[in-house]
């Protein structure tokens, strides 16, 4: 049974949103229209059919010169900068997320889904994950996530945000420029102005699914140059994922027995990712 | 298919597949055939035991080999079987 949402004094928040990410459920409650407007970055409405087992609620209130974010009627941050606080709360969802998914492990690692089972494109940030996903998105591919992987049993889900792309990188994206300009977008803790993308942008379904793995491309960065693909061992593989791989928070045995697992239920590639119409012909032609 | 009924055979000497890799991480190890390129997760006690199978330690003697070197009470009989008959299932020892 999922936990019970907090229930205490909203009657004079205005705006709310209600997303689920996996087997949580988040509502976001505020009067300011401008955060309201804000959430557009992290509210997504994936399709999922995963079990809720936990409801979480937050509201953002004016509190004096102060902004407030309570977690469930409790005062999780207060900041006289929302943008601080607006980053509170993008932290909080998602710490929130990942506790309702205690045996899960977690691999930095953009996906999608081919013929019902998902292949995976994992790499260190700043390897072009979210860059590529978006370039395999707009060329018609079923992307689902653009940075994390959950996996348990053999199973293996999309975690349920938006791709975060770099603004910068837009001009590598021309399928992305009509929809750029009224796309929401944040600065990151770096400084750099991000944008929210997801597959409804493109006019495309997202539907998160926990399936089998079948293929797994590591991103090994090459910009400038075609990308090339080479098989990769198993022993290699794993190495390599789980250098991108965090255990599960419940301290499960055997989460590198589901990381075995799942690459030897899969092919293996090493992409050396330059130029990415280049990189769709490689991935299209590996996949089928 | 293999027949891990060997396990019943006392006199039985289990060998590693050839070639295998054993490498260490954190809670065990992930042993690697390179002949079927296929990675396997043990843990230490399986480890130890994939170690033991040499084709000169019998079946029999595996439990108290495995009693001294984790310092137990009594031979852990039935889990040195199940694991062995795991490893038998993985294709790493024949």
């Amino acid at each position: 049974m999922p936990r019970s949402a907090y229930s205490g004094r909203l009657d004079k928040l205005t705006y709310v949103e209600t997303f689920q990410i996996l087997a949580c459920e988040i509502q976001v409650h505020t009067e300011w229209a401008a955060f309201a407007d804000r959430l557009r970055y992290v509210v997504q409405h994936a399709s999922q059919n995963h079990e809720i087992t936990d409801r979480a609620v937050y509201e953002i209130a004016q509190n004096g010169d102060d902004v407030v974010l309570r977690e469930d009627g409790v005062i999780a941050a207060t900041e006289q900068n929302s943008e601080i606080l607006f980053e509170a709360l993008f932290k909080k969802i998602h710490q929130r997320a990942f506790a309702a998914l205690p045996d899960d492990v977690r691999i930095h690692a953009a996906s999608g889904i081919h013929n019902g089972r998902m292949f995976l494109l994992v790499g260190n940030p700043h390897s072009g994950k979210s860059t590529l996903a978006i370039h395999l998105l707009g060329a018609g591919m079923e992307m689902v996530g653009d940075e994390l992987v959950m996996l348990r049993d053999g199973l293996a889900a999309a975690f349920p945000r938006k791709f975060y792309l770099r603004e910068a990188s837009v001009d590598l994206l021309p399928a992305l420029k009509e929809a750029a300009p009224s796309l929401p977008r944040v600065y990151d803790s770096a400084g750099m102005r991000r944008m929210a993308v997801d597959p409804t942008v493109f006019g495309r379904p997202w539907h998160i699914a926990r399936l089998p793995v079948g293929a797994i491309f590591y991103l090994d960065p090459d910009f400038g140059s075609r990308t090339k693909s080479k098989r990769s061992s198993k022993i290699d593989m794993v190495r390599l994922v789980m250098e991108q791989s965090s255990p599960p928070r419940s301290g499960r045995n055997n989460w590198i027995g589901d990381l075995c697992a799942m690459v030897n239920g899969a092919s293996t590639h090493v992409l050396a990712v330059g130029e990415l119409d280049s990189a769709l012909a490689v991935i299209h032609h590996t996949l089928d | 298919m293999q027949d891990s009924s060997r396990t019943d055979d006392p006199a039985w000497c289990p060998k590693a597949a050839s070639g295998v890799e054993t490498n260490e991480v954190a809670d065990g190890y992930i042993v690697y055939q390179p002949e079927i390129d296929r990675v396997h997760y043990l843990n230490h006690t399986a480890a130890i035991l994939l170690e033991l199978c040499n084709g000169k330690n019998q079946v029999c003697d595996m439990p108290e080999l495995l009693r001294l070197a984790f310092d137990l009470s009594s031979p852990p009989v039935e889990e040195v079987r199940e694991c062995l008959d795991q490893l038998i299932r993985e294709g790493l020892i024949s």
